[in-house]
């Protein structure tokens, strides 16, 4: 049954989120051959400025739109077919809440993942195509020595370089899946309410970043404190990752939990 | 016969003194025990905010009783009871988003129990095009498909929430003459709805729900001889306002 709600559920999504998902490569296309234009044309320096950075500032926006353009998209359509009246249909499946649940979670979070490797991929083909049309490309075996050497620094002081962008790695992609949690959970609790769900499910939300701000500068004590305190930084350095993924792990099944828990014992259909 | 029905195990659905409490809100089901034989036709009537929605919420998992028991087939609302029971809720809720065809699939995925030739056939009959993506479908037509999608499937008990209201009577005969060739006897249906008069003659048996309680659970031939009135007449007796 888990197979056949992730399969419906990407049919659903898979146009909208991959279509979101092209607007990064465009504007890296656009960009690549505007900078390799610029390249083989005079074009004057001003002109060429500002044309540059108008650019850049639609890249960064549309970094902005499309990772807040994901977020948003997963949460409605969280709403809708949960809590909606599309939820007339989805409640009615021979499946369990928790299989609902689980499979849209696990559909939104390969969606949010792809979006991310696509802009990472982006961003780098950018970086790439401006380093070639600045006359200055990038220089991959400089940049891989540069990393060895890095590593056999970062390894003399007793820290693993991949082991450090794994962990970190891995805490993100986990934040992601608590994201994705954390709207699950607003609009199961704004359901709840008899009038203004969808208004209530987003202050919830609102409400949900609040404390996580607030949670996460309270957790900054300790480390100043460990600062001070512990010699060896290695200590500090793990505490942090020890830290984190505890801390977004118990948040993330605390929030999957009360979903859960809202979805199958107080399910309140419009 | 009011309120309570003997229950065995001939029977599709049981109801022991269910309640339903809305918070800050009325007892929508009040203290209800009753029960539901299979091969019948049923109506469950009663006017606005009699509690028929709430009673149909329940059984279809979509609401928890506040307390009390219900069963069909023997079992509390669940997977089990979902592979069997057919749904049409009072409102539309099939994804826009979708084509005629992909809500076809989409039933047939999920319920062992349908029929896709007999949804083909009746959409045929309807002159719905499979690939009409359904934000293009008027309201009356989208309510025609999902009637088609939860018609096509061999359940044994098919809830059906007011599907004739607010339909023109060309559609209301179709929506008659659908549920009646599709029903087997072996299949319970439960209708509910207010207007009585059009479906009254495909009724086996009514229940009436008035705040929340069942004031009567009857064939409608007993109704017909002892009352002396049609189930709409003795109806409108009934809840005279």
């Amino acid at each position: 049954m888990l197979g056949k709600l992730i399969k419906q559920e990407w049919k659903a999504v898979w146009k909208i989120l991959g279509g979101i998902n092209l607007f990064m490569p465009c504007l890296t296309l656009i960009g690549s051959m505007g900078l390799l234009l610029f390249t083989a044309v005079q074009i004057d320096e001003f002109i060429s400025s500002m044309l540059v950075s108008s650019y850049g500032m639609a890249y960064g926006l549309t970094v902005f739109a499309v990772t807040v353009g994901i977020m948003i998209y997963i949460g409605v359509r969280y709403y809708r077919s949960m809590y909606g009246s599309e939820g007339y249909l989805t409640h009615t499946l021979p499946a369990t809440p928790l299989q609902l649940i689980v499979s849209k979670l696990i559909v939104s979070v390969l969606w949010y993942w792809i979006t991310i490797f696509v802009m990472m991929i982006s961003i780098i083909l950018l970086v790439i195509s401006a380093s070639a049309a600045a006359g200055n490309p990038i220089d991959l075996p400089l940049v891989w020595h540069e990393l060895r050497e890095l590593s056999y620094g970062m390894r003399r002081e007793g820290i693993s370089l991949v082991g450090t962008v794994v962990a970190y790695t891995g805490m993100y992609l986990l934040g992601n899946v608590f994201g994705i949690v954390m709207l699950y959970a607003s609009a199961a609790l704004g359901q709840l309410f008899d009038r203004y769900r969808i208004i209530s499910s987003v202050g919830i939300y609102f409400g949900f970043t609040m404390i996580l701000q607030v949670l996460s500068f309270a957790s900054m004590f300790p480390i100043i404190f460990m600062v001070n305190e512990v010699e060896n930084p290695l200590t500090i350095f793990w505490a942090i990752i020890i830290i984190g993924y505890v801390a977004i792990g118990l948040a993330t099944a605390g929030l999957f939990y009360l979903t859960y828990f809202l979805t199958k014992k107080k399910l309140n259909l419009e | 016969m009011t309120g309570g029905m003997e229950m065995n195990y001939n029977n599709l659905v049981e109801l022991v003194n269910l309640t339903k409490k809305y918070k800050n809100g009325p007892v929508a089901v009040n203290n209800i025990t009753l029960a539901m034989a299979r091969g019948r036709i049923i109506g469950l009537l009663g006017p606005n905010g009699s509690g028929k929605t709430t009673m149909i919420k329940m059984l279809n998992g979509l609401l928890r009783p506040t307390t009390g028991t219900l069963t069909i087939n023997g079992h509390a609302p669940g997977v089990e009871t979902k592979k069997k029971v057919s749904y049409l809720p009072e409102k539309t809720y099939l994804p826009d988003s979708m084509k005629v065809s992909g809500v076809v699939d989409y039933f047939a995925e999920f319920y062992e129990d349908f029929r896709k030739d007999r949804a083909y056939e009746m959409f045929q009959s309807l002159n719905i095009a499979l690939n009409a993506p359904l934000k293009t479908l008027s309201k009356g037509t989208k309510e025609k498909v999902q009637l088609i999608l939860v018609m096509s499937r061999d359940a044994d008990l098919f809830i059906l929430d007011e599907p004739i209201a607010g339909v023109d009577p060309a559609a209301r005969d179709y929506i008659i003459k659908t549920i009646i060739s599709n029903y087997n006897e072996n299949a319970t249906i439960l209708l509910s709805t207010h207007i009585i008069s059009d479906i009254e003659n495909i009724l086996d048996e009514v229940i009436f729900l008035r705040h929340g309680q069942v004031i009567l659970q009857s064939t409608v031939e007993d109704i017909r001889i002892n009352k002396g009135k049609s189930v709409d007449a003795y109806f409108r007796e009934v809840f005279v306002c």
